[in-house]
Parts: structure tokens; C-alpha cells; sequence
């Protein structure tokens, strides 16, 4: 079942076109890799799904309660509160915060209550703020940062504030994850953990997940569905087998995966 | 007409001074992204040092112009040097505050040095007026205009032709690549600072000479205002700083010329907020995002 | 019954009236004599006001350099109406007139420029503040440069304790709570706060309108203590007064706030004959801690106020940040 929807998007920076003309369908419980050669504009199509830069064309259209909204140019803040969150690729987290703290943001509107009940610290105050603690925990149990909660996240090691930064996007109550480059600057071990583990999240709660990533093989072993972007043009889509075969694909390639295979 | 011309005149004179001030402001603007809030403090310096220049040494105006302008560079780039590189990589905030404490620091030391009062500025010329056409303009407008044109051409000359010019650019556009490239940043960012309280103590002796007082908390309203001049034109633009400049004299005298004399401050704070709010990048300016 | 005796923190309330009442004995016998009372209100109202000003720079990282403008609207509106009617009821409703226009006053000012980033943010505010007091210059009811004077006095130790002690539960509350962590995160990192769905200018907004009811409390009780009230009284050099505690005791420590506000005051009774100097003092202090010490003497951490005010004992883990 279609979940997102992306007509046409483009987005145009000062005369140099960043994305032209994208289109795709994200189904529900699938994922989604995007994967292009550097400059090829995929956080640029993450940054206009997410809200973070406006369309200068086309539409992103959004399942919400069995109906699309348009969430093309909506603010970051009411796309979140729509169901998409998102990391970082260079990792975003609330350094001054504690762990904890960082999940407990993500809540802000899960167990809501208001400012004089805040101050007057009646039930319902207790009572959301005991849930949300609760719920905080549980998910840091589920990254495995539970005795970390009260380090300030910039205490975390790289591999840990990829795993905070991934449990604070789980902690939205999100339906859509959209990851960029979750594996970047990890070692091969590291990147095999985060790979179990993005899997294990994804069957877990059914999460709709869209990742871009430079690492194919990680691509190629978690993704039901890759887009392949090539200077701001989406030149092909498909399943990870037709992506191989894929002449387009492989054109475009070709340079960049010499690289690949260099860096890695 | 001949009424609005003269307002004109006056209030081109006093945007000459507002130009001169704000291009220190945004030349550092651009450079390192710092309001400095203590570049009003350079001009009340400058017309200081002018006037000390004149009465205790008896030296001519524009000699003594010329030398506080070398001496208050000098005080920006130490300024810069202990207060402000420290702090290169500290939070905006950090970096404002301790601007704000700079912009004091320079205002009471100086309150404390020479007194609180008022200082009547020596009259170093016979204030004759020419009349064009019905229109006033007197010597020292004249003289402010003149010294405003050769500084002004002086100071895009030295940015767009010269080597520092060219770092000064370089550094503005970007900090890393521009010291990969051999540009000695600091120094540079120094300089930058050194250049435009040179600028400012030029607008602060004029300012004394043609108003004929000065006092320690001069440079906190005309600083204010050069800085609402510099947003105006767009920040880290030199030719919006001038534009600015000009913009806000203009205003603020046409506005005490229509009888709201009391009101003009809260006015150009009133344009400042507008601009901000309407293109925060300024008249001549481009909008930016932050890169996620 | 016990449930309700065990949430109800004995230590707390001891030493919240324990402190009021030496005071208040202490006043009664004139070992605080009309002197000192003047140094206590000081005290009081700067903690206030700058108690204000750090929810907004402390909290949500957002700069304001206008703050005695506020101070000024809960400062007139008391005195114009305590001149009218003088009585205790006088003062209240005057004191809540001031907080309804900061509060219309403070929308207008953030909604605005609270889109703007820090330091543009400083100069709107500062901006702001200047046409604040330029308007109360130019109007009749404020009687202009001369201000009012002959403004009854209400201002007493249990009045202002009271203030006080409301506005520190109040900030220690929404600082341990889902807004205080919203703000915290806005001041952190914007867009990460956005991304996680944080309506960062509703927060901005509404963390401002708060700060600046404090300052517009502090000035009502200004306006009640000193007789005398000019457009001058709340000029920039007073919004950067509160920066100065705010700065010294740690942008989002009330504990900080606290003990800055109490230094700074007595500093300046001390070095009140030498007020260039003072000045000096207090710019080569800034500078120096901005250098050395960014986050201000305690950063944003707690000493005592958490445990007494913001947290609930229970949750240990819910650590300070």
C-alpha cells in the first residue's frame, strides 16, 4: 500500500538544480534505499521530504489517516508530527543534553499536559511525565544505551550517537524513518551491528524506512527498493537485482563505484 | 522644494557618517560574522584622539584626523587581538557578549579618563555657507562629503585591488580553504578590524568638527544607528553599507524636518525591525539557508 | 494522608520560611535598616527581572537585549494607576494591566523577529526596547523625560519574597518539564529540535512572553519602592544589567541567577561611589568569563534549587542538563 508519494519534486539552488523531476512511491512496510554518486542530490531529496528546504517544484504527498495530504513546504515540525522523522548525516544530536533528555524531546507531543499543570505539578503532570520516562527507557534499552542515559550525549562514542540519534527518531512514534547515511565513518564491524540492527528495528515495529547510503553492500542486503539518482535525475528504480543489471545504472556508476571500492 | 533640498543636503552629510561607521561593521560582519557592538566605541575614540590632537598638540585638523585614524586602527586590531580571537571558535553568543563587554570596557575607561562631561570641540574652520540656488551648503558639509568620496574610493580600491583586499575576500568567502590557500587568517581578520575603526575614527572627528561636542557615550546611538544602516543595505556588503548609510541620514533627517524630532530613534529602530523582518538579508543582500 | 504528607518536601518549606522570616525579623528589629532595605529590594527585583531574562537565554537559547522595556510597561502601568487610586487593590490590578500589555507587547516584538538568529535577534530586541522607552518619552500619560513621581509605596519584604519565591518555582517547574526540554533542545540545535517536531517558534514565543512578564513584575515592584519613575530608569544600561547576572551565574542556572543577583547587587552598593569604575569592572568581567568561561560561572547546572523546587524526588533519574 502507498504511503509517500513524490511527484515531480524539484529543487533549484541558485540555477543549479539539485534535484529535476523526481518521482517515486514508498509502499508501506518497505525499504527504501537511494543511492547516487556523490553530489547527486539525495539529501537534497531527503532535506525537501523532510520539510527542511521548500519544493521549487512538484509535490510530496503523505498517507495520513487513510487519506494523502500534501506535505510538500510544510514546515520540518508539523511533517514530524505527521509520522517522518529522520537522522542526520552528520549527526544532529542535542549535545548538551543528556541521553535521556534527547529521547524525551522526541515525546513532546506523545504525552502532552500544559504549562500551569507543569507548575502546578497536578496528576496528569505525574502521571505523562512518569510514562514518558518510562517510555524513554525502554528505548534506550532497545539500543542498548540504557546505562548511558544520564552521560550528555556528547560523551557518547561515534557509534553510540548514531544509535542515540536513531532511538530519538524512534522515540517520534514515527511510521516513516528516513536514515542518511546512518553507516558513515564506521568500520566494517560497526557497520555490521548498525546493519543488524536497523533490520531488527525495521521488522520489529514495521517501520517504512528510506536510507541513502554510499556502503552498496549494506544497500544491497537491507533494501526491497532502490532509487538511483544521477545528477538531480532519478534514472532508475527497482529492486536490488534489477538495479545490478541495470545498464543506466551501471553507466552512471561506473566512476564512482572504482572509488567505492577504493574508500572501502 | 528648496526646503526638501536642504534636508537633503543635511541629511546626506550626516549619512556620510553613518556610512563611514557602518562599513566597519559590515566589513566584519562579513568577515566573522561578529556584530561588533564596540565599533561605536571606535568612533567616540577617533573624535577623542582628534580632539586631544588639535588642542593639546595644536596640530592641524586633517593631520590630526590622519593620526587618530592610524592610532584608533591600531587600538582595533589589539582590541581584536585579546578580546576577540580567543573566542574565534566560541558561540555567537559568547562572541556578542563579550562584544557588548568590549563596547563598555571602552566607554567607562574612557568616562574614567577624561570625565563624564560634554568636550567642546575646537572650531578649526570659519563656517562659511554657499548658496546654490536657495540651498545651504556650508564648508564643513562640504569637507564631510569630500572626506567621505576619498575614503570610500580608497577603501574599494584597497578591497578589490590589493593583496589584503584579496584576502579580506578570500577569508569572508571561506575561513578553511582560504588558509589552505596560504592567507594568513588571523592576520587578516585583524587587519579588517584595524580598517574599519580607521573608517570610524575618520566619521568621529568629522562628527566632532561639525557638531563641535563630543563625550564618552557618543558612539552609542550614531553606532547603533550605522549598524541598522549596515542591515539595511545589507550586511557584509560595502556598497549596501554606504547605500545604508545614506539611507538612514536621509530618513532620520527628513523625519525631524516634517517636526517628529523626538521620534527619530524609535523610527530608525522601527525601519531596522521592518528590514529584518521583511528581507533580513538587506537591500543589496542574498537569503541563504543553513546546510543540513 | 501520609500519600500526602510524603509529596509535601518539609526541608523545602522550612527553608523557604525560614529565610522570610530572619528577614522579616531582622527588618523589625532595624538590624536591616532603611539602608539595607534599599540593597534588599535591589536585590529582589534584579533577581526577578534576570531570573526573566534567563528563561530566555538560558532556556531557549534566544537573545534579548530589550528586557527593560518590559520592566518599564509593569513599572508605569502600576505607577499610573497606584497614582489613582492608591491602594493594595490599586497595585494588583495595576500590576496585572502591565502583565496584559507585556503580554500583547511581547507577542508583538517575538513573533516577529524570533524567526531571527542570535545575534540579529539582539539587535531587534535591543531596537525594541529603545522604542519602548522613546514611546513612554513621547507620551502624556507618562508625563515624558520628567516621569512620575509621588508613586505610593507598596513594595514590601513579604510582597517581594513572594514574587520571588513564584517566579523561581515557576522557572525551575517549566525547566523540568516537556517545554523547559523543548526549549532546551531549540537552544541546542534548531532544526534537530524541528525535526523531532518541535513547533521551535511557538516555543521561542512563549518562553519570551514569560521572560518578559518577570521583568514586568520586577518593574511594578520598582515602580511601588522607589517613588520615582523615568523613561531613563530602563534604558539599555539596565537590560544589559540583568545580561550581567545572567552571564555571571550561568545562562540557565536559577541557583546561578541567584547567587549573581545577590553579588552583583551588593557590588554595586559597594562600589557605588566609584560608578565609572564599576562599570569598568563589570565589562572586564565579562570579557575575562566569556573567554575563560562561556557558559557563565555554573553553566546551566543546579545547585539546591532542583532538589527543592523542580523535580520530583522520586524519578532520580531524571537528571539536570
Amino acid at each position: 500500500m502507498e504511503i509517500l508519494r513524490v511527484e515531480n519534486l524539484s529543487r533549484v539552488f541558485g540555477g543549479i538544480v539539485a534535484v529535476a523531476d523526481a518521482s517515486l512511491s514508498i509502499h508501506e512496510g518497505q525499504f527504501v534505499g537511494i543511492i547516487g554518486p556523490n553530489g547527486a542530490g539525495k539529501t537534497t531529496l531527503f532535506n525537501c521530504i523532510t520539510g527542511m528546504y521548500g519544493l521549487s517544484n512538484g509535490n510530496v504527498s503523505l498517507k495520513v489517516d487513510d487519506k494523502f495530504v500534501s506535505i510538500g513546504n510544510l514546515s520540518p515540525s508539523k511533517i514530524a508530527r505527521y509520522g517522518i522523522a529522520r537522522t542526520f548525516q552528520n549527526i544532529r544530536l542535542f549535545q548538551e543534553m543528556t541521553v535521556l533528555d534527547n529521547i524525551k524531546v522526541a515525546m513532546y507531543h506523545q504525552y502532552p499536559y500544559g504549562v500551569l499543570a507543569s507548575f502546578l505539578r497536578v496528576g496528569i503532570f505525574s502521571r505523562n511525565e512518569a510514562m514518558i520516562h518510562q517510555r524513554a527507557l525502554q528505548w534506550l534499552e532497545e539500543v542498548g544505551l540504557v546505562e548511558k542515559k544520564d552521560s550528555l550525549a556528547s560523551q557518547l562514542s561515534y557509534g553510540d550517537q548514531r544509535r542515540c540519534e536513531i532511538a530519538r527518531a524512534l522515540a517520534t512514534n514515527a511510521k516513516m524513518l528516513f536514515l542518511d547515511e546512518p553507516a558513515a565513518g564506521m568500520n566494517e564491524q560497526e557497520t555490521k551491528n548498525l546493519t543488524d540492527f536497523i533490520r531488527y528495528i525495521h521488522i520489529k515495529y514495521g517501520l517504512t524506512i528510506v536510507l541513502i547510503e554510499h556502503d552498496m553492500k549494506l544497500v544491497m542486503s537491507l533494501c526491497d527498493h532502490i532509487v538511483v539518482l544521477d545528477r538531480g535525475i532519478c534514472i532508475a528504480q527497482g529492486s536490488p537485482k534489477d538495479i545490478q543489471r541495470n545498464p543506466a545504472v551501471i553507466a552512471a556508476y561506473l566512476g564512482e563505484e572504482v572509488d567505492e571500492h577504493v574508500s572501502h | 522644494m528648496v526646503q526638501f533640498a536642504q534636508q537633503v543636503i543635511n541629511g546626506m552629510s550626516l549619512g556620510s557618517i553613518y556610512a563611514l561607521v557602518a562599513l566597519g561593521y559590515t566589513m566584519v560582519y562579513g568577515i566573522i560574522k561578529l556584530i561588533n557592538f564596540a565599533h561605536g566605541e571606535m568612533y567616540m575614540i577617533g573624535a577623542f584622539l582628534s580632539f586631544y590632537l588639535i588642542t593639546t598638540f595644536k596640530l592641524p585638523f586633517f593631520l590630526a584626523l590622519l593620526i587618530s585614524m592610524v592610532l584608533t586602527a591600531l587600538l582595533g586590531f589589539v582590541i581584536e587581538r585579546i578580546a576577540y580571537k580567543p573566542l574565534r571558535n566560541a558561540t555567537r553568543i559568547a562572541a556578542l557578549i563579550t562584544a557588548i563587554g568590549v563596547s563598555f570596557l571602552l566607554q567607562y575607561s574612557t568616562m574614567f579618563l577624561v570625565g563624564a562631561d560634554i568636550k567642546v570641540f575646537p572650531e578649526g574652520f570659519t563656517n562659511r555657507t554657499f548658496n546654490l540656488l536657495g540651498v545651504g551648503i556650508s564648508l564643513k558639509q562640504i569637507l564631510i562629503f569630500s572626506v567621505t568620496a576619498v575614503l570610500m574610493v580608497a577603501l574599494n580600491t584597497l578591497v578589490n585591488k590589493s593583496k589584503i583586499g584579496r584576502s579580506m575576500r578570500a577569508v569572508s568567502a571561506d575561513k578553511e580553504a582560504a588558509a589552505l590557500m596560504g592567507i594568513d587568517v588571523d592576520r587578516t581578520i585583524a587587519i579588517t578590524f584595524a580598517l574599519g575603526a580607521a573608517l570610524a575614527a575618520a566619521a568621529g572627528s568629522l562628527v566632532g568638527m561639525y557638531y563641535n561636542t563630543i563625550s564618552p557615550l557618543m558612539g552609542v546611538t550614531p553606532g547603533l544607528k550605522a549598524f541598522v544602516a549596515a542591515v539595511f543595505g545589507g550586511i557584509g556588503h560595502i556598497k549596501g553599507a554606504m547605500l545604508g548609510g545614506f539611507a538612514i541620514g536621509l530618513i532620520e533627517t527628513l523625519v525631524v524636518g516634517v517636526g517628529y524630532s523626538l521620534m527619530k530613534d524609535a523610527l530608525v529602530f522601527f525601519v531596522l525591525i521592518v528590514v529584518l523582518i521583511v528581507k533580513p538579508s538587506g537591500l543589496l543582500g542574498k537569503g541563504g539557508r543553513e546546510k543540513v | 494522608m501520609k500519600k500526602l504528607l510524603s509529596r509535601f518536601h518539609w526541608p523545602m518549606w522550612a527553608i523557604i520560611l525560614g529565610v522570610y522570616g530572619l528577614v522579616a525579623i531582622l527588618i523589625e528589629v532595624d538590624i536591616i535598616n532603611a539602608y539595607y532595605r534599599i540593597t534588599l529590594t535591589q536585590i529582589g527585583i534584579s533577581l526577578i527581572a534576570a531570573l526573566g531574562l534567563n528563561m530566555i537565554l538560558g532556556l531557549s537559547g534566544q537573545f534579548s537585549l530589550g528586557h527593560a522595556g518590559f520592566m518599564a510597561i509593569g513599572a508605569y502601568s502600576v505607577a499610573i494607576v497606584t497614582i489613582a487610586q492608591p491602594s493594595v487593590i490599586g497595585w494588583f490590578a495595576g500590576m496585572l494591566l502591565g502583565l496584559v500589555l507585556t503580554v500583547v507587547v511581547g507577542l508583538v516584538i517575538a513573533i516577529p523577529t524570533l524567526r531571527l538568529k542570535g545575534d540579529y535577534l539582539a539587535i531587534a530586541t535591543l531596537g525594541s526596547g529603545e522604542i519602548i522607552r522613546i514611546i513612554l518619552l513621547n507620551m502624556k500619560i507618562t508625563n515624558g523625560a520628567a516621569g512620575l513621581s509621588g508613586i505610593p509605596q507598596f513594595t514590601n519584604w513579604t510582597l517581594l519574597y513572594i514574587f520571588i519565591m513564584f517566579c523561581i518555582l515557576f522557572m525551575a517547574r517549566l525547566k523540568f518539564s516537556r517545554f523547559g526540554r523543548a526549549a532546551l533542545s531549540i537552544k541546542d540545535d534548531e532544526i534537530a529540535a524541528e525535526a523531532m517536531g518541535i513547533q521551535v517558534t511557538k516555543i521561542k514565543v512563549m518562553i519570551f512572553v514569560f521572560g518578559a512578564l518577570f521583568a514586568s513584575v520586577a518593574g511594578s515592584l520598582y515602580a511601588s519602592f522607589y517613588y520615582v519613575i523615568k523613561p531613563e530608569t530602563f534604558g539599555i544600561a539596565r537590560s544589559i544589567d540583568f545580561l550581567m547576572i545572567v552571564v555571571l551565574g550561568g545562562m540557565g542556572s536559577i541557583s546561578g541567577t541567584i547567587a549573581a543577583a545577590i553579588f552583583m547587587s551588593l557590588l554595586t552598593v559597594f562600589l557605588q561611589s566609584f560608578a565609572q569604575l564599576r562599570m569598568i569592572i563589570y565589562a572586564l568581567a565579562l570579557i575575562v568569563l566569556m573567554i575563560y568561561r562561556p557558559t557563565g560561572l555554573l553553566g546551566s547546572k543546579e545547585i539546591f534549587v532542583n532538589r527543592m523546587f523542580g523535580k520530583k524526588v522520586k524519578s532520580s533519574g531524571n537528571s539536570s542538563s
